[in-house]
C-alpha cells in the first residue's frame, strides 16, 4: 500500500530535483512535498506559520530528512518530531551527504528509522533512492494515523 | 716518578738542607780521623823519643860518674880501703845506686858497697850467668849492661852496669865494676806519663821482654811483647787497635826499646764525638726540613686541593661556594678568578635553562598549533572532498536526465556534448580523490623502520601480473634491498614507479623491467628501469608536476599524479628522485632515501 504523503526536506535544488526524479518511479502515487529549510519544514510539520491551515489529512507518512539545512539543522528537526506526540511515530529516513559517526549516532538515538548516505556517484544515488522509495514508500507499512483519515 | 707536590717538596727540602751537611760532615769526619791519627802518632813519637832520651841521659850520667871514679880517681890502683871509700862516696852521690861491686877479672867480688848494707843488710842476688858476663866484658873491654829486672824484695826495677877498669900500663881489663842501678826514677817518669787517655809505656829489651811498666805485675809476669817494626797502627797484646811508637836506646852492648802505645779508640774518641755532634745537627736539620716542607707544601696544597674539589663539584653540575685561597697573591687571585668563572657559569646556566624552558614552551605551542592545523586540514580535506563532489553528482545526474528524457530531441552532437560533460565530471571526481589521498598520505610524520624494498617490489609485480595475466613482462628484482623509511609511504612509492614501468611498456613485445640498487659515493641509489616508451628529456621539468602528463589520454591512461606523489614521498624522507629517459627506448627512475 503506497504512502500517500511524503515530505522531502532538502535545501539543495539540484539534489531536490534528482531525488524527485529518482522517486518518480517508485512513488508514483505519492504526493511529495518539499521543504527547503528547517524552519519551513517545522512550519509544515506542525501546521504553523505559512502552513497554519494545512489540513491534517496531508500529514506526511514518510519524511526524507537532509541534515545540513539552513536555519535549523536536521537533527533538531528530528528531535522536535520525536518530542511531539503526533509526529512521534512518523518514519524518518535521514538522507544526507554526511557519513560522520556522530551524526549517525545522534540520529538513531533520537529515533530515526533509517540513515542513508547520499552516494557521490549519480548511478549509485539513483539506485539508492529508488530502493529507498520502493521500500519505505510501498513495502513498509506506515504507522496508523492518530486520527483516522 | 713521584707525582705529589708534597712529596716533591719534601724531597727537595731534605736534599737541599741535609745532603750538603751530611757530605761536609762526612768529609770532615774522614779528614779528622786521619789527622787525629797522624797527630796521635806524632805525639806518641815525641813521647817515645822523649822517654828514650831521658833513659839515655840517665845512663849516660851514670856511666859518666863511674868513668870519673875510674879515670880521674884511679880506683883500680887504690888500696882496698880507698876503694871502699870511693865506692861509698859514689853510692852516696846519687840515689840511683843500689849496689856497687868491684870484681876481679874473673868475677870474684873484691869490694862491695850496697845501700842495703847501710840499711837492712840485704844483698841483691846475682844475675844469672854473671860470671860468664864478666868474662865477656873482660875480653871485650867494653861497657856492658845486664838485663833489667824487677827485684821482688825491694820492689824496684834494677839494671846492672858492668864497667871494665883497665890497667893503665897493660891496657888489659884488670877489674870490673858491677854497678846495680835503680832505675825507679825512669819508672816513675814513665808512670807519670801515663795519663787518662789510656796510653801505655813499656820499656823492653830487644826481644820484647818487658823491663819497665807502670804496673809491676806486667814486669813480674815476664810478659814478652811483640815489638812493632815501625811506628804506626797495630793490634796490641790485648787485641785492641792502638797507635804505637818505639824508640831504641843503645845501652853499651845492648839495646832497650821504649814502646809507647795509645788506643786508637781513645784517640779517635774526639773525632767520633764530633761526628756524633754533626749527626745530631744533621738529624735536627732533617727533621726541621721535613716539618718545614710539610708545612709549606700543605700551605700550597691545601688551596690547590680545595680548588680541585670545587672543580669536581662544578664538573658534577653543582655550584661550589666561593673559594678563599690563602698562601700568596697568586693563589688569592686564582681563587677570585675561579669564583668569577663559577658566577659566570651560574649565570650562563640560568640563561640556558630559561632559554630551554622558553624553547620547550614554544615547541609545545607549535606542536599544539601543528596538531590543530593538522586536524583542521583533515576536516578541511574531508569536507572539501565531499562538498566538491556534490555538484559532480548534479552534473552526472542531469546529464543522464537530459539523455533519457530528451533523447528524441537531441542529435548526436548534442549527445556527444552531454557525454563529455558527464565524463568531465567523473574525471574531476577522480582527481579530487587523488588529491585527497595525496594530501592524506603526506600529512603525517615519517615513522622510520627497516623496510624490505625487494619484497614490496615483488608484491607490486605480483598484483600487476594477476591484473593483466596475458602480458609477458620480464622483471628483474635485486635481492636484499632494504631501506630505513616509512612503510606506509614506501608502498605507494613502489606501486607508482613500478606501475608506471608496467604501464609504459604495455606496447612492447618483450617488455623488460629492472628494479635494483647501486652504490654511489657511499650512498644507496635505487632505480626502476624499463624499456618502454620513455620520454623526451626536453620535457623533464614537467615530469613530476601535478596533473602533468607527457602523453595523451588515449595513449596511456592515468591522471599524472603518480610521479608527483612519488616525489612528495621521497622529499618527505629527505631524499632525492630523478630520472633519465630516451623517447622510444625507455626510462630509468632513480631515488635515494
Amino acid at each position: 500500500m503506497a504512502v500517500k504523503n511524503i515530505l522531502l526536506v532538502e535545501d539543495n535544488s539540484d539534489d531536490e530535483l534528482l531525488t524527485l526524479r529518482a522517486l518518480k518511479a517508485s512513488c508514483k502515487s505519492s504526493e511529495i512535498k518539499v521543504a527547503r529549510d528547517g524552519a519551513e519544514a517545522l512550519d509544515y510539520l506542525f501546521r504553523s506559520g505559512q502552513y497554519g491551515d494545512r489540513p491534517e489529512t496531508t500529514d506526511p507518512e514518510l519524511i526524507l530528512l537532509d541534515l545540513k539545512l539552513p536555519k535549523i539543522n536536521g537533527v533538531d528537526i528530528l528531535k522536535r518530531l520525536r518530542d511531539n506526540e503526533r509526529t512521534k511515530t512518523v518514519p524518518v529516513v535521514v538522507l544526507t551527504a554526511s557519513a560522520e559517526h556522530r551524526d549517525v549516532n545522534d540520529c538513531y538515538q533520537l529515533g530515526a528509522n533509517s540513515y542513508v548516505c547520499k552516494p557521490i556517484n549519480f548511478k549509485d544515488f539513483l539506485s539508492s533512492v529508488e530502493n529507498l522509495g520502493h521500500y519505505w514508500g510501498t513495502v513498509n507499512h506506515p504507522p496508523l494515523a492518530a486520527h483516522p483519515a | 716518578m713521584i707525582n705529589s707536590i708534597k712529596a716533591r717538596f719534601l724531597l727537595v727540602f731534605i736534599l737541599i738542607s741535609t745532603v750538603p751537611i751530611v757530605l761536609v760532615s762526612f768529609g770532615i769526619g774522614i779528614k779528622m780521623f786521619s789527622v787525629i791519627e797522624k797527630d796521635g802518632q806524632k805525639r806518641l813519637h815525641a813521647i817515645s823519643g822523649q822517654i828514650g832520651t831521658e833513659i839515655e841521659s840517665f845512663f849516660e850520667k851514670v856511666e859518666h860518674d863511674v868513668r870519673v871514679v875510674d879515670s880521674v880517681v884511679g880506683i883500680g890502683e887504690a888500696p882496698i880501703e880507698r876503694q871502699r871509700e870511693l865506692l861509698g862516696s859514689l853510692m852516696l852521690s846519687d840515689n840511683v845506686y843500689q849496689e856497687i861491686t868491684l870484681q876481679d877479672n874473673t868475677g870474684n867480688p873484691l869490694v862491695r858497697v850496697s845501700r842495703a848494707q847501710m840499711s837492712t843488710g840485704y844483698e841483691v842476688p846475682d844475675i844469672k850467668d854473671e860470671k860468664l858476663f864478666t868474662q865477656e866484658i873482660v875480653s871485650s873491654g867494653k861497657v856492658a849492661y845486664g838485663f833489667p829486672r824487677f827485684d821482688k824484695k825491694l820492689r824496684e826495677p834494677l839494671i846492672s852496669l858492668y864497667y871494665p877498669i883497665l890497667n893503665p900500663a897493660t891496657g888489659k881489663v884488670e877489674s870490673v865494676l858491677d854497678v846495680t842501678i835503680r832505675f825507679k826514677t825512669i819508672w816513675n817518669a814513665i808512670a807519670r806519663m801515663h795519663d787518662q787517655t789510656g796510653m801505655e809505656i813499656f820499656v823492653t829489651d830487644l826481644s820484647g821482654l818487658v823491663a819497665a811498666h807502670r804496673n809491676p805485675t806486667v814486669v813480674l809476669s815476664g810478659q814478652r811483647l811483640n815489638l812493632p817494626e815501625a811506628d804506626g797502627r797495630r793490634i796490641n797484646e790485648a787485641g785492641e787497635e792502638v797507635l804505637a811508637s818505639t824508640q831504641t836506646i843503645a845501652l853499651g852492648n845492648t839495646k832497650l826499646v821504649v814502646l809507647v802505645e795509645s788506643p786508637l779508640r781513645v784517640a779517635l774518641a774526639t773525632a767520633w764525638s764530633s761526628v756524633v755532634i754533626n749527626s745530631v745537627i744533621g738529624g735536627v736539620t732533617l727533621l726541621a726540613a721535613v716539618f718545614i716542607s710539610l708545612f709549606l707544601s700543605q700551605k700550597f696544597i691545601a688551596p690547590l686541593s680545595s680548588l680541585a674539589k670545587a672543580s669536581k663539584e662544578l664538573g658534577e653540575g653543582k655550584f661550589p661556594a666561593p673559594l678563599v685561597l690563602t698562601g700568596g697573591k697568586e693563589l688569592t687571585q686564582l681563587g677570585v678568578e675561579f669564583n668569577e668563572s663559577v658566577e659566570r657559569l651560574k649565570t650562563l646556566r640560568e640563561a640556558l635553562e630559561k632559554s630551554n624552558q622558553d624553547l620547550e614552551r614554544r615547541v609545545h605551542v607549535r606542536t599544539q598549533r601543528l596538531a590543530l592545523a593538522n586536524k583542521e586540514l583533515e576536516s578541511f580535506a574531508y569536507s572539501v572532498s565531499h562538498d566538491l563532489r556534490a555538484p559532480l553528482r548534479a552534473m552526472d545526474g542531469f546529464g543522464q536526465a537530459l539523455d533519457e528524457d530528451y533523447a528524441d530531441q537531441l542529435d548526436d552532437t548534442a549527445r556527444d556534448y552531454i557525454s563529455r560533460i558527464r565524463n568531465a565530471g567523473l574525471r574531476m571526481g577522480t582527481m579530487i580523490d587523488a588529491l585527497l589521498s595525496l594530501s592524506r598520505l603526506t600529512r603525517d610524520e615519517v615513522h622510520r623502520s627497516n623496510v624490505d624494498i625487494t619484497a614490496l617490489a615483488q608484491e607490486t609485480v605480483e598484483t600487476l601480473r594477476s591484473g593483466q595475466p596475458e602480458r609477458d613482462v620480464k622483471v628483474q628484482i635485486a635481492s636484499d634491498m632494504s631501506v630505513n623509511g616509512d612503510r606506509k609511504l614506501l608502498i605507494p612509492l613502489i606501486d607508482n614507479l613500478v606501475g608506471n614501468a608496467w604501464k609504459y611498456t604495455s606496447m612492447r613485445e618483450n617488455a623488460e623491467i629492472e628494479i635494483g640498487v647501486e652504490e654511489e659515493n657511499g650512498e644507496k641509489v635505487f632505480f626502476v628501469r624499463d624499456n618502454g616508451v620513455g620520454f623526451n628529456m626536453e620535457y623533464y621539468s614537467q615530469l613530476f608536476g601535478v596533473f602533468n602528463r607527457l602523453h595523451r589520454n588515449d595513449e596511456f591512461g592515468g591522471q599524472g599524479i603518480g610521479l608527483a606523489t612519488a616525489q612528495r614521498i621521497i622529499i618527505k624522507h629527505g631524499g632525492r628522485i630523478w630520472a633519465e629517459g630516451k623517447e622510444g627506448e625507455g626510462a630509468v627512475f632513480y631515488f635515494n632515501i
